[in-house]
């Protein structure tokens, strides 16, 4: 994934919008789904797409099906009812956050310099 | 390229080797690893190596923040059944029925006894764990950490502390047995309850 903070915050939205639209999903995919939507721009790594799986299955918005596809173990996520609820909070967070930084950086009392 | 079982098992042990040793965090990483594989052309060794190259370091981070998890899931996982209504009554009964004892035979008399089955208690825990790894059995994070936690729990009050010794010919003696009696039955019963958990999804 790309090294910064602006995107690692909100991949648990990213991951939750995608299952959202997909039903369910499994790891590898998830990575090629991201990487087709965003034409390689984005490339979510195992180290920061597992941790993130696991730590929403944890806390219950995410429930776990596995499955034996091609001779080998397959677990797909999908959302609870809880990860359902959570999804729409999170995308209307993340609205209301690009809406102020859209505001703030349209702005011209904000000169951005380094 | 299509992976055989062959290829397949090849990045199982691969993985089993590079130190993640849970099969619940293994096959998912595995397969990952052949999902990755089967969209590239050529040699598998040579692809597999490549990967392997880029992203070992990340696979890894990943495995130990899966273990971390895991320990948080398994305290849970315990502390929700040591709050259930049939905890709380275990250790009220419990507690009453030690300190009945206590009236007839001093717990104290029992101390080598019971020191003695705590010992055995130990080494069949340890046994076991040790058989699974020297015989390759899998193993699952969750029931691992559980088991892990029974061993030193078992050890560091029992044996290296000698808490009870501590306690002789105080009141605070039949807490103690009723409260190590019943962290042994909560810890068993949430490592049977997760182990079928795990049977039912992976079996």
């Amino acid at each position: 994934m790309k090294n910064s903070q602006l995107y690692k915050g909100s991949l648990t939205t990213i991951i939750m919008k995608l299952l959202e639209e997909n039903g369910r999903m499994y790891g590898y995919e998830i990575t090629q789904k991201v990487k087709g939507i965003t034409a390689g721009a984005l490339n979510i790594t195992e180290g920061a797409l597992y941790p993130a799986l696991h730590k929403l299955e944890a806390d219950g918005h995410l429930a776990v099906e596995v499955e034996k596809v091609d001779n080998r173990l397959r677990k797909y996520y999908k959302l609870t009812e809880t990860g359902e609820k959570e999804t729409v909070n999170r995308l209307a967070e993340l609205e209301g956050f690009i809406k102020n930084m859209q505001a703030l950086v349209g702005s011209s009392n904000l000169k951005l310099g380094y | 390229m299509k992976l055989t079982a062959h290829q397949l098992k090849f990045i199982d042990n691969y993985l089993k080797y590079s130190g993640i040793e849970f099969m619940d965090i293994r096959y998912e990483m595995a397969d990952h690893i052949a999902s990755a594989l089967e969209e590239r052309d050529g040699d598998f060794y040579d692809e597999f190596k490549d990967y392997m190259r880029i992203h070992k370091a990340e696979l890894l981070q990943s495995n130990r923040k899966f273990l971390r998890l895991a320990t948080e899931k398994a305290y849970n996982r315990l502390f929700a059944n040591a709050v259930k209504p049939w905890a709380i009554a275990l250790v009220i009964s419990l507690f009453l029925l030690l300190f009945l004892f206590k009236q007839y035979i001093p717990l104290e008399n029992l101390s080598e006894d019971i020191q003695l089955a705590a010992t055995v208690l130990f080494i069949a825990v340890i046994g076991s764990v040790f058989h699974k790894r020297l015989f390759r059995g899998n193993r699952f994070s969750v029931t691992a950490k559980l088991t892990s936690s029974f061993a030193l729990l078992l050890y560091v009050c029992l044996v290296v502390i000698r808490v009870d010794k501590l306690l002789a010919g105080t009141i605070l003696l039949p807490v103690y047995y009723t409260l190590m009696i019943f962290m042994m039955i909560v810890l068993m019963i949430t490592n049977y309850q997760q182990e079928r958990l795990y049977k039912l999804k992976y079996n």
